[in-house]
């Protein structure tokens, strides 16, 4: 062992690896010991054949060349990678966003309310109430109290149908066809009960009331949009209670004739606190009806402010009468709009339905909750009284008479009417035929050529000189009011007998002229 | 002429930035952004790797893929180089690793692939033959433990030091002195037979 550590001395010698006092001091050694000495020589020789035997390794002249090569691929590769990296990122963030989304998924409910907001906001810009341009009248509000029927648009004939259906959820549909407005319900409702003079300004003045109050449930504007306040079901009831609570105390006798049934015992005090609660809520949750959707959204609509913008438009509307149709909708249930019937979401709030001519809207929970005494029962027998009145329709027929040529901007006649049971008034109405007429598109349209002579439908004439009449006269539009107009064509066929003498006498004045001029000039 | 005149390019090349520009700083450019030094490091150390590569398998085969291999690992890695010790001490042990690597591979290869005779054959070579010493004793070498041959030749061949050999390998400075002892005590028992011819 000694002599292999000798050795291993020898052998770190002869590589250069020993420290100076090592190499003295084995030098030393060295020469005193042949073996030594001779296994110096070996292991000399040893070394001398490793180093001259090894052969070198071959240059690789395109080493250099293609660790670059291999370099630059690597490099690619790398930014390759940097270049996915916003990819990655995104996707990385994706996953983040889903990981928050699935344990806040309040957050993404708050952003879907946001552009709902933002959505509703386009459609929410001047909405007017529709039910002032369908020029609503006592008549109507009376045919919405026993019908739920309200005009949007008389001359599209577009209205407003409120329901119930089978499960007892309230529904509106918009549709097409005519109200039941033309019945004259009010009239006969009146004649029934035998109402005197008062008794009929205070009808006139109840649902001149309502009238007004109905203008804000339902808005529109010109992106035809329509927003109706589920309030409207309860003003409804409303208008109901107090007309058949009103009717009751006018004339109980009569109004048991209407109603044989009677009325459900009821509590008066209850129904005043009812009408004025439904008055007195405010609820602002509409439903929008929009050419992209139907939703509900909270609108605050200001009718004191509308009411003093309508006073101002009121007077440039008497130089532009028509210009009221801005307001008009009809609505246009689109493939869009059909489109969504699959949106999920929708079932929350409402559920639609469409066919050609409607649109039908039910709605589970949103019509506002007011404690209501059971008025269906009441209504069920108005309605069996209605119908009974129903029975006596009345046809308004169509006159045709000539406007007398020349005449226009000096037709101004004047009607007196006798009223019965009005007896002690004697009610005047003048009639300034040139205003109504201008009113009237389809007459401008066909008498502003030359040779104003035609036809003109005398219901739409009807309509216009009824805005001048107060309601509970209006069935003078019956008997009376036809023998009304008999006395006005016959004035008019005076008119024309005068004008034609006139003409002849000008004529025969020109002949007297000619006569007296010859002898003068013989 | 032409070999005369790149000799030359080269002569004017390398001692100049030798003298100039030492490992660290090269690397400390590379850090910096200046990719272009890492030429300069592989210029003045690929053959020192290509020849360990090639002492360590024993054959050239693939030493090419393993100094490309090992350059590779070294551009990706230098940025953290952390310059506490010689930056040849890392590339070398770099390099003896992944020796080593390939080595393990070829092991398990050949464990699952077919035998290889040739692997087998005897030290044992007839002096009648005449073979011509270089072979003889590259035969013997070849026959020595990795563990003895790779510390011999990266001393006789590299001119390494021990405490490179030691840092390279990964073992004691007093171990690599042994080893080398052992492998030449080795290589001369495996040339006996020549002793004569050899030693003429």
């Amino acid at each position: 062992m000694e002599k292999d550590l000798i050795y291993q001395k020898l052998s770190a010698y002869l590589d250069g690896e020993l420290t100076p006092e090592e190499k003295n001091k084995l030098e030393g050694e060295i020469a005193l010991s042949p073996d030594l000495q001779k296994k110096l020589g070996e292991l000399k020789k040893l070394k001398q054949l490793t180093v001259s035997s090894v052969k070198p390794l071959p240059d690789s002249p395109y080493f250099e060349t293609r660790l670059f090569a291999s370099l630059q691929e690597h490099k690619t590769s790398f930014f390759t990678i940097k270049k996915l990296s916003p990819v990655v990122g995104l996707l990385a963030l994706t996953v983040l966003i889903m990981i928050f989304l699935k344990y806040n998924p309040q957050v993404i409910e708050h952003l879907v309310e946001q552009q709902k907001s933002n959505l509703a906001g386009f459609y929410k810009q001047n909405l007017k109430p529709l039910l002032y341009a369908a020029n609503l009248t006592n008549e109507d509000v009376f045919n919405f109290a026993f019908n739920r029927q309200l005009p949007l648009d008389k001359t599209n004939s577009q209205y407003l149908q409120l329901g119930y259906d089978t499960t007892g959820n309230g529904f509106f549909e918009i549709k097409t066809g005519n109200v039941a407005s033309n019945m004259n319900n009010l009239d006969k409702f009146i004649r029934a009960l035998n109402l005197n003079s008062q008794q009929k300004e205070k009808v006139d003045s109840i649902l001149q009331n309502y009238a007004e109050d109905l203008q804000s449930q339902v808005l529109v504007n010109d992106k035809n949009t329509v927003a109706i306040n589920p309030n409207i079901w309860n003003y409804n009831k409303a208008i109901l209670a107090d007309i058949i609570a009103f009717a009751n105390d006018a004339n109980e006798k009569e109004f048991t004739k209407i109603v044989p049934a009677g009325l459900p015992s009821y509590d008066k005090n209850s129904i005043v606190k009812v009408i004025n609660d439904v008055k007195r809520t405010r609820d602002n949750q509409y439903i929008f009806f929009t050419p992209d959707t139907i939703f509900s959204e909270n609108y605050e609509f200001d009718k004191h402010k509308f009411t003093n913008e309508m006073k101002k438009m009121k007077e440039e509307m008497k130089k532009a009468s028509y210009e009221w149709k801005k307001y008009a909708v009809n609505l246009q249930l689109d493939s869009s709009i059909v489109k969504l019937k699959h949106d999920p979401s929708w079932g929350k709030n409402f559920n639609v339905q469409f066919d050609a001519n409607t649109c039908r809207v039910n709605l589970p929970n949103i019509i506002p909750e007011i404690e209501l005494p059971d008025f269906d029962s009441i209504t069920v027998q108005i309605e069996r009284a209605v119908d009974i009145v129903k029975q006596v329709k009345v046809n308004i027929p169509n006159i045709t008479f000539n406007i007398p040529e020349g005449s226009h901007g000096k037709n101004e006649f004047h009607f007196k009417m006798n009223i019965p049971g009005h007896t002690d008034k004697g009610t005047e109405i003048n009639v300034n035929l040139d205003s109504i007429l201008r009113q009237n598109k389809y007459f401008i349209q066909k008498f502003s050529g030359p040779g104003r002579k035609g036809q003109i439908n005398v219901d739409s004439l009807l309509t216009s000189i009824r805005s001048m009449i107060p309601d509970s006269m209006s069935y003078f539009q019956g008997n009376e009011f036809k023998g009304q107009m008999k006395e006005f064509q016959k004035e008019m066929k005076k008119f024309q007998q005068q004008m034609k003498e006139m003409e002849k006498e000008l004529k025969n004045n020109k002949k007297e002229l000619k006569e007296k001029k010859d002898p003068i000039e013989i | 002429m032409k070999l005369i005149k790149i000799k030359r390019k080269k002569d004017l090349q390398y001692p100049q930035i030798l003298q100039l520009d030492d490992d660290f700083s090269l690397i400390q450019r590379f850090i910096e952004g200046d990719e272009s030094t890492f030429k300069t490091l592989v210029q003045r150390h690929k053959d020192k790797i290509r020849n360990i590569i090639y002492l360590t398998l024993n054959s050239s085969d693939a030493v090419d893929d393993i100094a490309q291999d090992v350059l590779i690992t070294i551009y990706k890695h230098l940025k953290s180089f952390r310059f506490e010790s010689q930056f040849s001490t890392w590339l070398y042990r770099i390099t003896v690793n992944k020796c080593k690597d390939h080595l393990r591979k070829v092991r398990i290869r050949s464990i699952f692939g077919p035998m290889n005779d040739g692997d087998e054959e005897p030290v044992y070579i007839p002096s009648t033959e005449h073979k011509d010493i270089s072979e003889i004793v590259n035969k013997a070498i070849s026959k020595l433990p990795e563990k003895l041959r790779l510390p011999l030749l990266l001393k006789d061949i590299e001119g390494l030091s021990y405490q490179e050999i030691a840092d390279a390998v990964g073992c004691e400075i007093g171990t690599v002195k042994s080893r080398i002892f052992r492998a030449r005590e080795g290589l001369r028992e495996f040339l006996k037979p020549y002793e004569q011819e050899l030693m003429a």
